[in-house]
């Protein structure tokens, strides 16, 4: 085929195959003058898309294989650029809240002071849009505690739930509960926060008489249920893929099976099982329409700090109960909330390879 | 459960005098090292069976067998591929326990105690019989740890820095690994890793070894190491052991039991025996390449 005797040509000499290179050149510049096009919001940006279209069914035409690497090649800068930009819009648009507010981004109700030095700034009240105080301070509180609560109920139910489908329930139950537990993961998560809503929220009043209606404990009690089946999943996953002849090797010495999960398999598989649950945690930080739907959206920490049962507010609800009728700083103040998160949910995510990376190097290490 | 009590030795065996068959030379015995020739033969048996079936599901993986393995003696399972060998290994410890479709009908005996009466307990009887299997499994855990690992689910952690010691020593492995047995039993060579898996079997001290096909994943050095440990700890231990070559088979072993295709136990006699004069064509055939 030519494409094959073109691949060869040019790797013995570049710039031989003109016909393709030229059609390459084309495409590029139709799509950098298409993307500019777009950013300056021309209305002539469909001229230079459709000879980009136009451009890529010739080369598909005529140079399939330099074509097809070619977009796949697109295709995943197209993907990090759009991360990117994403990235760089959402930080511009923070900007004037970050510019407003300084360190009292963060601020507290009372200063902090460290030898005489203000750490962390003190403001009352500490978010309202009427005199333009914007502290992120209670959300990012009320994110740490939901995304706590639901680590508790997720972390140790979910590995034990692994742990039951990959090692001790026989084969035909392993087959009706690993399927649809992974389904239960593609529930909407509307439909856990109404549940959560309806159900549990009623039954918090009705049963332990609290002042209202709505609480950080119920998020993160629906945010946990939520994400176990991703942990359990993931879990399963590593569990079962340590080597079945090392725990023959441990049952062969005359372990029981207790201790043969105990002492080899789940250390085994200890980088794939933290992994799953910091995906679990990544899940529920960025849990949205549970918040939004239980809690009551009070922009104030809790008094005390640890009552779960306060109605305040997370990173996330605040974004989608307020984005509706915010404008200027407000506006801006959500998405420095928007930042906050993302940032937070980024070093979790690298944290995370950090540890499965090390737990790699590791395994075979002390355990 | 002490084996007194269901064995009488005969007294010329434990002086030491040898049996007549082992005076004459062996197969191969120009790779046969003179300690070996002189190890005592003794009448004790440790593990026997009687008219043992074994099926997965509805195959016949064994038929009938019948066989008396001898204590402190090296027991030779060759044969071809499929032919039950392992399968019977693994019905000594019960590891086909494991094995969901795996039906076991007659008798196998070791001390005298149908391992599969109901009142047997796997856990505890693996405890006694020591395992090595086809290719190295080390466990993800540092060289100390794996040979460690047996002592510690048995609760025998007195001493155990000693016992460690004394168990790869006897594996062969102690001048290799000394300085660094904190590091990971996966970083060892295929060779090493097999050692350490045997030092990780008697380091809780079995009455029996079941070793199967120890040397199939090892180079041809690596191999040497092993079979000449295997021949060492016939000193202490009764060793089972499958093997797919018939050289290694003839260099080690005291006796050997020939398993052909269908399950059958076709021969078992001492292995100069079996490999100078078989009884059955068929294992002459098999011995000299005509198949298998």
């Amino acid at each position: 085929m030519s494409s094959i005797s073109g691949f060869e040509r040019i790797r013995q000499t570049t710039g031989s195959d003109d016909g393709a290179l030229l059609t390459g050149a084309i495409g590029v510049v139709l799509l950098g003058a298409a993307f500019v096009a777009f950013l300056m919001n021309s209305t002539l940006t469909i001229v230079p898309v459709v000879g980009f279209i136009v451009v890529t069914a010739y080369g598909w035409y005529a140079h399939q294989a330099e074509t097809a690497r070619a977009l796949t090649l697109l295709a995943t800068t197209s993907t990090v650029l759009i991360l990117v930009l994403i990235t760089v819009f959402l930080i511009l648009e923070a900007l004037p809240a970050f510019q407003l507010m300084g360190l009292a981004i963060f601020a507290v109700e009372k200063p902090v002071e460290l030898f005489g030095v203000t750490v962390i700034p003190g403001q009352d009240p500490l978010w309202s849009t009427s005199q333009d105080l914007y502290s992120l301070t209670p959300m990012v509180w009320g994110t740490l505690i939901t995304t706590a609560l639901a680590m508790l109920i997720a972390g140790p139910l979910g590995i034990a739930g692994a742990l039951f489908i990959s090692e001790i329930a026989p084969p035909t139950i392993r087959e009706i509960v690993k399927p649809g537990i992974e389904i239960m993961a593609g529930v909407p998560s509307i439909v856990y926060g109404f549940v959560g809503y309806v159900i549990i929220n009623s039954y918090m009043m009705d049963n332990f008489a609290l002042p209202t209606f709505g609480s950080l404990f119920v998020v993160g009690i629906v945010i946990g249920l939520m994400s176990l089946p991703t942990v359990v999943s993931v879990a399963e996953d590593a569990i079962s893929s340590v080597p079945p002849s090392i725990k023959d090797g441990s049952l062969a010495m005359g372990a029981t099976d207790w201790q043969t999960m105990k002492s080899i398999t789940i250390p085994s598989a200890f980088s794939g099982v933290s992994a799953a649950v910091l995906l679990g945690v990544g899940r529920a930080a960025g849990e949205t329409m549970a918040a939004t739907v239980i809690l009551g959206h009070t922009q104030a920490l809790p008094e005390p700090l640890y009552d779960v049962f306060g109605n305040t507010e997370t990173l996330t609800s605040l974004i989608a109960s307020q984005y509706g009728n915010a404008t200027g700083t407000h506006m801006s103040a959500l998405f420095a909330a928007g930042v906050v998160l993302f940032v937070s949910v980024m070093f979790l995510s690298v944290g995370s390879q950090l540890i499965e990376a090390r737990m790699k190097r590791q395994l075979g290490g002390n355990q | 459960m002490s084996n007194e009590n269901m064995t009488t030795p005969d007294p010329n065996t434990e002086s030491g005098s040898r049996v007549e068959s082992q005076t004459s030379p062996r197969p191969g015995s120009e790779v046969v090292d003179s300690d070996e020739l002189n190890r005592p033969k003794t009448s004790e048996t440790v593990v026997s069976s009687r008219d043992l079936d074994v099926f997965y599901g509805d195959t016949q993986a064994l038929q009938g067998i019948d066989i008396e393995i001898p204590k402190k003696q090296v027991t030779a399972m060759i044969g071809p591929s499929g032919c039950g060998k392992s399968t019977f290994l693994r019905c000594i410890n019960r590891m086909n326990d494991l094995i969901d479709s795996c039906r076991i009908e007659g008798e196998l005996k070791f001390e005298a105690k149908n391992v599969y009466d109901s009142d047997v307990d796997p856990v505890a009887l693996r405890r006694r019989i020591g395992m090595v299997f086809q290719s190295p499994n080390p466990f993800p855990k540092t060289i100390y740890e794996n040979v460690a690992y047996g002592l510690k689910i048995q609760g025998k952690t007195e001493n155990m820095d000693q016992k460690v010691e004394d168990a790869l020593k006897s594996a062969a492995l102690w001048d290799e690994v000394k300085d660094r047995l904190d590091e990971s039993g996966l970083d060892l060579s295929g060779g090493q890793q097999q050692r350490l898996c045997i030092a990780r079997a008697i380091a809780v001290d079995p009455e029996v070894i079941l070793m199967d096909e120890p040397a199939s994943a090892l180079d041809p050095v690596a191999t040497s190491q092993v079979e000449d440990l295997i021949s060492d700890l016939a000193e202490e231990y009764t060793v089972v052991i499958v093997t797919h070559n018939m050289q290694q088979a003839a260099r080690i072993s005291d006796k050997t039991a020939v398993f052909l295709t269908g399950g059958e136990l076709v021969e078992f006699d001492d292995t100069q025996k079996v490999f100078e004069n078989p009884e059955s064509q068929r294992v002459e055939d098999y011995i000299t390449g005509k198949f298998g």
